[in-house]
């Protein structure tokens, strides 16, 4: 075929791809492209051209180990349930972009860490991307019957790949958000996906069926083949420990490869879509491998003794049986594969430079002080310019570095790179601990010993015989060798440099996390990060920041990014979340938090985080502060979950919901949520007691006071939790009608008096005006004065919490009519939503509109006055007054009534 | 915590608390489960017992064992998140 030909195809090829991203980006979200299975396909970016054609070049050569790529994935992938979803909860929540972000934001958002692990991945991944130029590079060369050109410009893949770049450049960067959906990228590169399988699974079979006469006869004919044992088995222990430890690094290498990262959780929509992909993607990548061996062993029959690079059995074999449309399939499934690798790729790690080194590092300044438009042009730019020189770059390693290799060899180099970040990585989500120092100086040794044993070599050149540095290691010294390093000689170069850089890297960032003590804002972010299921829904509570900033300067800098209309939406969105008056003036933790979520999606956690510094001014927090505000924050979280913790969209859906189930829910729901909150609440006492008596178990060095100050928490926690039980108790056993009540004859002028008696001085303190007769004619009825000064006692504390601050009024009446005695407590706080009226009365309510102070007390109060007085057989309520609120409950006075009952 | 104590927090417990028709967990914990079990199959020792390439199927035996393996895995993997999609 000829080369202009073949380049007609390529850009059919390339537009129809442009096509299919401009279709889904219209229809983002329709069920077409937002989906499970588009989901799962954009996962198999993972096969790229080192799948499509390396595997059958190490299937061919060297034997099984090519399925290790394959087999760490899959051993993991069903713990993708949890680990996902996890990941994915905390990315989402802080707007991440790139595993930079991820890895750097864990440990106190460290602006260093950023950009060491975007230089980490900018390292590892360069080869990458040079091993798909070489393959397609190749592929181009058989197909068109063209040799390659020692002279770059004389070679039309030199132009091919500059096309590409161009292609990706513009393609990659139409998003500014970059932690926005690409829907359109995404879907393409589903379809190619779905492309390169079915071509490939086209020529396998192909080469099976046709050419040969299925598995058996292709058996036969190897069987006798040189050396078909020893390749298809895995041979001794020492390469079965080679294969253990390929297993362990593809399987870090399916969370941590840029690409794999940005489709597994960046362009996850849904979490549900996990459920699918466990199975699905398995599949997919079982499919891609059922052939590998039939091609690779084909080959190796019908090129036996023939020179022929073994990387390219499928294509050669479909051109010498002379199949033109096969050979053109089996190129263009070739090039899907490369080209949706390098495209996700370079979007991946441009999105790192940018927001991890670039902007940080230098442009910031520069920022701060422009115009919305003028910023988004500059980071679209950035990223245009980052994608397009990332794959000449590549482009370069491959003509003068990697042209040699082959390659699997490429591809196993960039995963030993990028396993540097898997201690740092995996300590993010797993280990509190874990500290920015010690996850620097993990990822730098980590990647020096990587250096020294793997890059190094390489580009020296594996066969140079010249270079003593291989041979004779470093001066001479044979402890140093780079591929025997310390007389480890039994592992392959790869396994070998793998085991020595983790060996270090874990040690180092276990042990530097260890012996220092991270700072507040690590141990914030580390609790977000683990313990994420519990900040889901408001994580910016989760946020502990102290100190003082204005709205105002805040909205300025987010208009800079984000422009003016969308920053006023956002803040009102934000306020209508939390129940802010939007006439506030200060902000706190929540909105800072909030504010820097906004702009990490356009610039990056780190730039995020100077520019919020620029406008506010943060007292620095203690550690134990810090868990205690947590701590706070927690009951916020569960006091709020109702009402702040579904999106608009959820509350839709859940209003539609309610009206369908309500009355079958109700009950069932109230039991749930009573439940969580008495196991919260008796939680919240039993830790903070931990927590204190933990601190002084564990640091005999605290200072008198501070000692004492834990001894209080904890005797006044422990009081807390007595009560709350008694509360509990009372209340189960009224419900259970085991409590009895021992009715006798009262004046209930007299009980109000005793009930209030202890209360006086509360009221004045607070400058109450309290207005009650109790030297009016006595009221006699028949009842258990213990349990009516109960609820007395009981709705008036509860009048004087909510009552007007400055010039608080509570009333208390009697009346008796027909029998019916009646008491009436008034005060002249603000109404109650007219919905709540009797929902008060329910065990643990709190009212909707104190988001922002937890309200003192349990929450059980008025549930057991209102048992108290069914057991009398009355009834309680509450109704909104024009200037207040108004308690009541009626009992009958007779004794008669009463005494029947029990 | 006094025994008397216990037993009413036992009760209200029991009256309060129902297993949650939508728990996962336990279902998640069998998707962990066949992670183990992957990795165990899929390393030394258990694969060199089946290391041989020896016909079956038209295939080397290693080949076999670890595609069906692989297989079993797919499918149990299948049929637990469909059984129990709630």
């Amino acid at each position: 075929m000829s080369s202009v030909g073949l380049l007609v195809i390529l850009v059919i090829y390339l537009s129809f791809l442009f096509v299919i991203a401009s279709w889904a980006e219209k229809k983002k979200n329709s069920k077409w492209t937002n989906n499970a299975y588009v989901y799962t396909l954009s996962l198999a970016v993972y096969c790229s051209a080192w799948t499509y054609y390396g595997s059958i070049g190490v299937a061919a050569e060297s034997g099984l180990s090519y399925l290790t790529i394959y087999l760490g994935p899959i051993i993991i992938i069903p713990a993708w349930i949890v680990v996902l979803r996890k990941i994915i909860r905390i990315s989402r929540v802080n707007k991440i972009s790139g595993i930079a972000d991820f890895i750097s934001l864990r440990y106190g958002n460290d602006r260093f860490l950023g950009a060491l692990v975007t230089m980490v991945c900018v390292v590892g991944i360069l080869p990458y991307i040079a091993l798909q130029l070489k393959a397609i590079s190749e592929t181009f060369h058989i197909v068109t019957g063209t040799s390659s050109s020692s002279n770059i410009l004389n070679d039309t893949t030199t132009y091919v790949a500059i096309a590409l770049a161009l292609f990706a450049s513009y393609y990659g960067t139409r998003y500014f958000d970059a932690s926005e959906k690409r829907k359109g990228i995404v879907t393409a590169i589903a379809m190619e996906s779905l492309l390169k399988l079915f071509f490939f699974l086209i020529i396998g079979v192909y080469v099976t069926y046709f050419v040969f006469d299925g598995f058996q006869d292709i058996y036969d004919q190897a069987s006798i083949l040189e050396n078909f044992d020893e390749r298809n088995t895995i041979g001794d222990f020492p390469q079965a420990i080679n294969w253990f430890f390929l297993c362990m690094l593809s399987m870090f290498a399916i969370f941590m490869l840029p690409r794999q990262f940005h489709v597994n959780i960046i362009e996850n929509n849904r979490e549900k879509h996990i459920k699918t992909a466990i199975w699905l993607f398995p599949l997919y990548l079982l499919l891609f491998n059922l052939f590998v061996y039939p091609i690779a062993w084909g080959g190796n029959i019908l090129f036996d003794g023939v020179n022929v690079n073994k990387d390219m059995y499928s294509l050669l074999i479909a051109q010498l049986f002379d199949n033109q449309i096969l050979t053109l399939l089996v190129f263009l499934g070739g090039f899907s594969a490369a080209i949706s690798m390098i495209v996700v790729s370079t979007i991946a790690l441009s999105t790192m430079l940018s927001n991890n080194l670039l902007i940080p590092y230098g442009l910031i300044g520069k920022m701060q002080s422009e115009e919305q438009i003028k910023n988004s042009s500059l980071i679209l730019n950035l990223r245009k310019i980052g994608i397009f020189s990332l794959i000449i770059m590549a482009y370069f390693i491959y003509r003068y570095f990697a042209l040699d290799y082959s390659l699997v060899s490429i591809g196993l180099l960039s995963f030993v790179v990028i396993a540097q970040l898997a201690p740092s990585f995996f300590g993010a989500i797993l280990w509190k601990r874990g500290s920015a120092k010690g996850a620097i100086s993990g990822i730098v040794i980590g990647f020096i010993i990587c250096f020294y044993t793997l890059l190094l070599p390489f580009a020296i050149g594996i066969a140079n015989l010249e270079s003593s540095f291989i041979t004779e290691g470093l001066f001479g010294i044979e402890f140093l060798k780079p591929f025997q390093l310390f007389g480890l000689d039994y592992l392959e170069p790869v396994t070998h440099s793998f085991f020595w850089s983790m060996f270090f890297n874990f040690f180092t960032y276990v042990a530097v996390s260890i012996i220092s003590k991270g700072n507040y804002r690590e141990r914030n972010y580390a609790e977000m990060y683990v313990d994420i299921d519990r900040y889901i829904t408001d994580h910016e509570n989760a946020f502990v920041w102290k100190g003082t900033a204005y709205i105002s300067d805040i909205e300025k800098v987010l208009q800079r990014f984000l422009g003016e209309e969308k920053t006023k939406r956002a803040l009102r969105i934000f306020n209508l979340k939390y129940g802010i008056d939007k006439d506030t003036t200060m902000a706190d933790a929540r909105l800072i938090k909030f504010a820097v979520n906004l702009l990490t999606g356009h610039i990056g956690t780190a730039s995020a985080k100077i520019l919020m510094e620029s406008v506010t001014k943060e007292d620095i927090i203690s550690l134990p502060e810090v868990l205690k505000i947590l701590e706070e924050s927690k009951q916020n979280i569960l006091l709020n979950k109702e009402l702040t913790g579904t999106s608009r969209e959820l509350q839709e859906l859940s209003t539609q919901l309610r009206e369908a189930n309500e009355l079958l829910r109700k009950k069932d729901k109230q039991k749930d949520e009573f439940l969580d909150t008495v196991t919260h609440e008796l939680r919240t006492p039993i830790t903070a007691i931990r927590a204190s008596s933990e601190i002084l178990h564990d640091d005999e060095d605290i200072p008198e006071k501070l000692k004492k100050q834990f001894l209080q928490n904890i005797i006044s926690e422990s009081d807390r939790l007595n009560r709350l039980i008694d509360k509990i108790l009372d209340l189960e056993k009224f419900e259970s009608g085991k409590q009895k009540i021992y009715p006798t004859e009262n004046d209930i002028v007299e009980t109000i008096s005793k009930a209030v008696k202890p209360l006086q001085q509360l009221l004045k303190n607070k400058n109450i005006d309290f207005i009650f007769n109790d030297s009016q004619y006595e009221v006699i009825a028949f009842y258990d004065e213990e349990r009516i000064i109960q609820v007395i006692t009981n709705l008036l504390s509860n009048s004087i919490k909510f009552c007007e601050e400055t010039l608080g009024v509570i009333s208390i009446s009697v009346s008796k009519k027909d029998d019916a005695l009646s008491v009436d407590v008034f005060n002249n706080g603000k109404n109650i939503n007219p919905e709540d009226l009797d929902a008060i009365f329910e065990k643990f309510y709190q009212s909707s509109n104190q988001t922002i102070k937890k309200p003192i007390g349990s929450g059980l109060g008025l549930a057991i006055c209102k048992q108290i007085i069914e057991v009398h057989k009355g009834n309680i309520s509450a109704e909104n007054e024009v200037n207040g609120v108004r308690f009541s409950f009626t009992i009958p006075a007779n004794k008669f009534e009463i005494s029947e009952q029990e | 915590m006094n025994i008397n104590v216990c037993k009413a927090l036992d009760r209200f417990f029991a009256t309060y608390y129902q297993p949650d028709p939508e728990m996962k967990k336990r279902h998640e914990q069998k998707l962990i489960l066949i992670t183990f079990g992957l990795f165990i199959a899929f390393n030394i020792p258990i694969l060199l017992l089946f290391d041989s390439s020896q016909n079956l199927f038209g295939i080397p035996k290693v080949y076999v064992f670890i595609f069906l393996v692989w297989a079993s895995s797919i499918l149990l993997t299948f049929y637990i998140t469909k059984r129990y999609n709630e």
